[in-house]
């Protein structure tokens, strides 16, 4: 590290170099100092278990350390910063930012409060994420579990149903019969379509509405996993496996799927 | 969350969503910024495996704000569904902008800085997300 100082209002401005694999700035550290990447590149990584997870890798224009300067919440480094190469770093005194930032307008600093919220909620998922990919765990979220799901008993019905799309920008509702359902999806048979192809593919996300013959209600989102045509003129058959279902639609879909 | 006095100086409409309509689709063209008066609101990205929740959203809260610092060309990052009936106010992006100009170039670095950091940690958890899928 070799240093080249400059100032203004007071305050230090200094030019830092960093060989390859030097430390920056250490996790759990006291230290209020924001820098600037001129050179080279960073890697920003957190400790967890002992193992460096590694959350970002930054190269020139990119600043680190601005956490501590923007929370005033937290007093000590948040995460690590390596040189990944020979770097040259500028480095910013707080108090050289402080005027700025108090004159900064409310709604910029609002939103810059709430991406940095984000960005730390972001490293935390990175970290959990990284954490399971470790352990090998087989955190299968339920929606990709169809076919482990087809092991559920399957119900055959002829009950109404709506399906809206939750992410399409077409917004055509899909109409039609539940021909049968399980505790871990349906399959549908979709009629009176106003186009002549599916609108949709597999992938496609729903929020589906069925009531009951006691008249329970029972709502679910679920994705599209296949796609035929049906029998019947002009109707499809579409298999869906739900990937979210509150307590209270479960509770009244398993009562009615009891034998 | 409280609503901030100082936002609705910057609210020029208000709109409403029911319960699963999307707000806002992924790569599709937008210029307004939203603010969440009422409701809450799912954030999901396109993934190879269909989509990836990566955050939800509630009253005071800001969206659509990526379209501020251009993070995505003018497109838009994600994917924003209505998780309850919503009431959103829609900001004018133009008065947004010219705050933000206001904002000193060291400021401004440092702020372009974290919303590349949130763009690239969100890539990257959704990639992790899509691996243990």
């Amino acid at each position: 590290m070799s240093k080249n100082q400059n100032a203004e209002n007071g305050f230090p401005i200094v030019k830092l170099r960093y060989k390859k694999g030097d430390l920056i700035i250490k996790e759990g550290d006291y230290g209020l100092s924001i820098y600037k990447i001129l050179k080279g590149s960073v890697a920003i990584f957190t400790e967890d278990n002992g193992k460096e997870v590694q959350l970002a890798s930054l190269g020139p224009n990119s600043t680190i350390g601005e956490m501590l300067f923007l929370n005033e919440n937290i007093e000590r480094r948040s995460a690590s910063a390596r040189a990944m190469e020979d770097s040259l770093l500028e480095v910013w005194h707080p108090g050289l930012l402080k005027q700025e930032y108090e004159q900064m307008p409310p709604v910029i600093k609002y939103i810059a409060d709430q991406t940095l919220k984000r960005l730390n909620g972001m490293n935390r998922l990175v970290v959990k994420l990284t954490d399971q990919q470790r352990k090998g765990a087989m955190v299968k979220k339920e929606e990709d579990s169809w076919i482990s799901r087809r092991r559920y008993y399957r119900k055959k019905v002829n009950l109404p149903f709506t399906c809206s799309p939750l992410s399409s920008n077409v917004k055509m509702r899909l109409e039609g019969l539940i021909k049968d359902i399980s505790l871990g999806g349906a399959g549908l048979e979709v009629k009176s379509l106003t186009t002549p192809v599916f609108p949709y593919g597999v992938g496609e996300e729903f929020l589906f509405k069925t009531m009951l013959p006691n008249e329970k209600n029972v709502e679910f989102e679920c994705k599209l996993v296949s796609l035929k045509e049906g029998k019947a003129k002009e109707t499809f058959i579409m298999g869906v496996s739900i990937t979210e279902i509150s307590e209270h639609s479960a509770k009244n879909l398993g009562f009615f799927l009891m034998p | 969350m409280a609503i901030e006095n100082f936002l609705y100086t910057y609210i020029s409409n208000e709109e409403e969503y029911a319960k699963g309509d999307t707000i806002i689709k992924e790569g599709s063209k937008g210029d307004w910024v939203y603010v969440i008066l009422e409701g809450t609101v799912k954030v999901k990205k396109m993934s190879s495996k269909g989509m990836v929740t990566i955050n939800t959203l509630s009253e005071g809260e800001i969206f659509g704000e990526m379209i501020l610092w251009r993070a995505g060309k003018g497109l838009r990052t994600a994917t924003v569904i209505a998780e309850t009936d919503v009431k959103v106010g829609l900001l004018d992006t133009e008065m947004l902008v010219k705050e933000y100009e206001s904002v000193s170039p060291r400021l401004k670095s440092l702020i372009g800085s974290l919303i590349s950091r949130l763009s690239k940690t969100t890539q990257k958890a959704v990639k992790l997300a899509v691996s243990l899928k």
